[in-house]
């Protein structure tokens, strides 16, 4: 890396120097994608300090398996993956119904909305929590459902209708914002 | 169909227009780093806990072989004395070595 400072160096560089176990380029990889990771994590467990302990707990689980990646360019993609795995165990942990394929209609409708972005978390946060995660990862990570199917382990046809639904109840709990923008 | 497309659609669209990535906080990479360090140190003394059992058990075990060794020491027969005395100072090698690792990786 010579002198250039560890600020400028590309991530793929960064996950290299990472894997020798430099800890100044793994602090360098956190502090470029905490913020993907810990807003996803917030969004998945609809809860900011929960999410933020979980985004902790993806880089500690991310160091320890550095040394297993061999694409240091699919670092990104690859920390998405633990950070999913790391929401399903904590879910599965609790119990939430991460497994359950049956539909669950008794789904508590948002209260009043006041403000445009809490109106979206509140609505997401009135999802069932498969759902939830089915819908981010499709519809605001952009993962194929393909990718989906193979990161969360779940039957493809239960990733669709957890798509289907959750879009569908979003679209009812937001209905009067998004009709303005057909 | 093209309902359901529609709304997946206005959805992506709403998702991303009210995503917000907090930014870099030193709290939270400290944080990361401090548990970091917290499972190098559980992995250092999981590498070493045998290294530091069998020093313990040296270290109990000393006491005895020392008064053993020095009386062996003052028979006349050298043989017996360098075979008991030179397994001792092994173990008081070991023990001062399982010693320093202890004190390493405490403070680590």
């Amino acid at each position: 890396m010579g002198d250039t400072p560890i600020g400028d160096a590309i991530e793929a560089t960064l996950v290299r120097l990472a894997q020798a176990d430099d800890s100044r380029a793994f602090d360098e990889l956190i502090r470029r994608r905490q913020g993907r990771i810990r807003a996803l994590l917030r969004r998945l467990s609809a809860d900011t300090s929960l999410g933020d302990d979980l985004a902790q707990e993806t880089f500690v689980q991310a160091w320890r398996h550095l040394g297993r990646l061999r694409d240091p360019a699919g670092f990104g993609a690859w920390l998405r993956r633990i950070a999913i795995n790391v929401w399903l165990q904590y879910a599965r942990r609790i119990r939430l119904d991460v497994d359950a394929q049956q539909d669950v209609e008794a789904v508590r409708a948002p209260d009043v909305f006041h403000d445009h972005r809490l109106d979206v978390e509140a609505a997401l946060a009135a999802l069932r929590p498969i759902e939830r995660l089915c819908v981010l990862l499709a519809l605001s990570e952009g993962m194929t459902h393909a990718e989906i199917v193979a990161t969360t382990s779940l039957p493809l046809g239960t990733v669709k209708s957890h798509i289907a639904r959750g879009t569908t109840r979003l679209r009812r709990y937001l209905a009067p914002d998004m009709e303005k923008r057909r | 169909m093209n309902d359901q497309l529609d709304d997946q659609r206005l959805v992506m669209q709403v998702l991303g227009e009210t995503a917000v990535e907090p930014p870099a906080d030193d709290a939270f990479v400290n944080g990361v780093m401090r548990r970091v360090a917290y499972q190098r140190t559980a992995a250092a003394i999981a590498r070493t806990a045998p290294l530091i059992l069998a020093c313990a058990a040296l270290a109990t075990l000393l006491p005895l072989v020392t008064p053993l060794a020095a009386w062996i020491a003052s028979a006349p027969d050298v043989l017996e004395t360098m075979l008991l005395t030179v397994p001792a100072a092994g173990f008081t090698v070991a023990t001062v070595a399982g010693s320093l690792v202890l004190v390493h990786v405490a403070t680590e």
